[in-house]
């Protein structure tokens, strides 16, 4: 319970610093920058806590499947979130330039 | 500090207790009674009848039928192939550091099995006393207002799920063993308990200390059925408390609004999957029936099929529900379900001198109760994916056969468990 309750604590205060920066940096729309932030973001918390609720049955294949599956999602969300913020609110760059 | 520091700072702080309280929420494991899972199906104003098909070769099933009656278990003896010998393994455990079958878990077994409810004396008819006010039953507005009470007790006496139906002779034994012979009395209700067995433990079959789980579950389901037939018998009204015996437990759990019938021959519930064993009260107090429910439990057996595949003595059907054709006496004729052989089950628990339950260990549903499991069932109800679901089930390891060092773990885990808070 304590552990879930530390990790929901962490999610809302790195969701908190990532826009705080994003503010200063003059990137802190809500879309897209700040939705895939907040995606990817819920979906890496969402990740550990699986990976710990795993591992606390002892379904240590469940935890890595979970890792593996969702770390996945929340790393192209990641990269998307990326691309978004280096190339001011366009989540992908014109293959022309 | 200054205004707006003070501001982001509160703001942080807030985020982090709701952040933090909202997946703390999430964690808490919720009383399970009368299941209103998502996905699940309430038919208002239907019975069994209208869920499940039923022929013209429908008859109340013998008690003297069932297999561990023709085993010679419960004061009867009729001939079956195998003697009942998987008691033998605990009476004598082979090997002191055999894991799941030693010394330590023998006695673990022993000690479960303590009130397990094979003689009628772990179960109570109690005839209605006059209570102390004006000598007459205690009367309620309605019988909804009676179940309402009726079902706060089964909750306070601990049983993990509650659902009452009416009392129905065709789905009570005739031909009752010598021990639970007739009722006594003409119960106009039957409150069916289900009472979870520990996940830990059963988790370890096929390893006979798995049987300690099942142990426990039989002398906890003759508990909580006699703490609530004593009850019903205080306010007035004769109360029979029974586990296996009087009456077919799973389609009276179905009528009960608990669960649907599974592949594996036993109840499905929502939440609890098939980890718990079943209790009935049976009592003559007009009681609320619940509507029976359904939770795509047809369509995920159908493809699902992973019991059957896990069975070591093939006994789970890998084919579609039908009606039994009678060769085998055991299984019921009439009812249009997935037929277990029961025969080749009992055999195999003869060979191994042990009881099995990989069918329920190795069910999907079979899960602990907790939000990992809760959010993969939200995408077990989405149509289309249930499909997959049994193939997700393997990819993540889940039912998979205990390894020595999740026996040692269990006994870890048992030894740090928590005392239940109220």
């Amino acid at each position: 319970m304590l552990i879930y309750a530390i990790l929901g604590g962490l999610f809302v205060a790195v969701q908190f610093m990532i826009m705080s920066k994003l503010k200063q940096l003059g990137k802190g729309q809500i879309w897209p920058n700040g939705i895939l932030v907040l995606i990817t973001n819920a979906i890496m918390f969402f990740s550990l806590a699986w990976v710990y609720g795993s591992l606390v049955e002892y379904e240590v294949q469940a935890a890595f499947m979970g890792l593996v599956t969702y770390g996945a999602a929340g790393v192209v969300f990641g990269v998307l979130a990326y691309r978004a913020i280096k190339n001011d609110g366009k989540i992908l760059k014109s293959t022309k330039n | 500090m200054n205004r707006r520091d003070f501001l982001k700072k509160s703001a942080i702080t807030t985020g982090m207790v709701v952040g933090g309280v909202a997946l703390s929420g999430a964690a808490a494991k919720p009383m399970k009674l009368d299941p209103q899972s998502i996905g699940t199906k309430v038919h208002k104003g239907k019975t069994i009848y209208d869920l499940m098909e039923f022929n013209d070769e429908f008859v109340p099933f013998k008690d003297h039928d069932t297999i561990f009656s023709r085993a010679g278990m419960g004061g009867i003896k009729h001939e079956h192939p195998v003697p009942p010998v998987f008691f033998k393994m605990m009476n004598a455990p082979k090997e002191h550091d055999n894991l799941g079958n030693g010394i330590l878990d023998n006695a673990l077994f022993n000690g479960a099995r303590i009130n397990w409810g094979d003689t009628k004396q772990h179960y109570f008819f109690r005839p209605g006393m006059p209570n102390t006010v004006d000598g007459k039953p205690k009367t309620f507005e309605s019988p909804s207002e009676a179940s309402y009470y009726v079902k706060a007790a089964a909750k306070f006496y601990k049983a993990s799920a509650v659902g009452i139906c009416k009392y129905d002779e065709n789905f009570m034994y005739t031909e009752n063993v010598e021990e639970f012979k007739e009722l006594g009395f003409k119960p106009k209700s039957v409150i069916v308990l289900l009472i979870q067995m520990d996940h830990e433990v059963l988790r370890l079959y096929p390893r006979p200390v798995a049987m300690s789980g099942a142990a426990l579950g039989y002398s906890n389901m003759a508990e909580v059925s006699s703490k609530l037939a004593q009850f019903l018998s205080t306010l007035g009204y004769s109360s029979q408390s029974g586990g296996n015996h009087h009456g077919i437990s799973v389609p009276l759990a179905i009528s009960a609004g608990l669960g649907e019938g599974s592949r594996m021959g036993t109840l499905l519930h929502p939440e609890l999957g098939s980890g718990f064993r079943i209790a009935k009260v049976f009592t003559e107090m007009e009681l609320e029936p619940n509507d029976p429910i359904t939770f795509g439990v047809e369509r995920f057996c159908n493809s699902c099929k992973k019991c059957a595949d896990n069975c070591p003595s093939n006994a789970v059907s890998l084919e579609k529900k039908s009606f039994a054709d009678g060769s085998n006496v055991s299984t019921r004729i009439g009812i249009k379900k997935w037929a277990t052989d029961s025969e080749k089950c009992f055999a195999y628990w003869g060979e191994s001198e042990c009881d099995c339950g990989r069918c329920i260990t190795s069910c999907p549903y079979f899960k602990y109760d907790n939000w990992v499991h809760r959010f993969a069932k939200l995408a077990v109800v989405t149509p289309g994916v249930q499909n997959v679901a049994r193939y997700v089930d393997d990819l993540f390891g889940y039912g998979k056969l205990p390894t020595d060092d999740l026996y040692h773990d269990v006994w870890e885990r048992l030894y740090d468990k928590q005392p239940e808070k109220l």
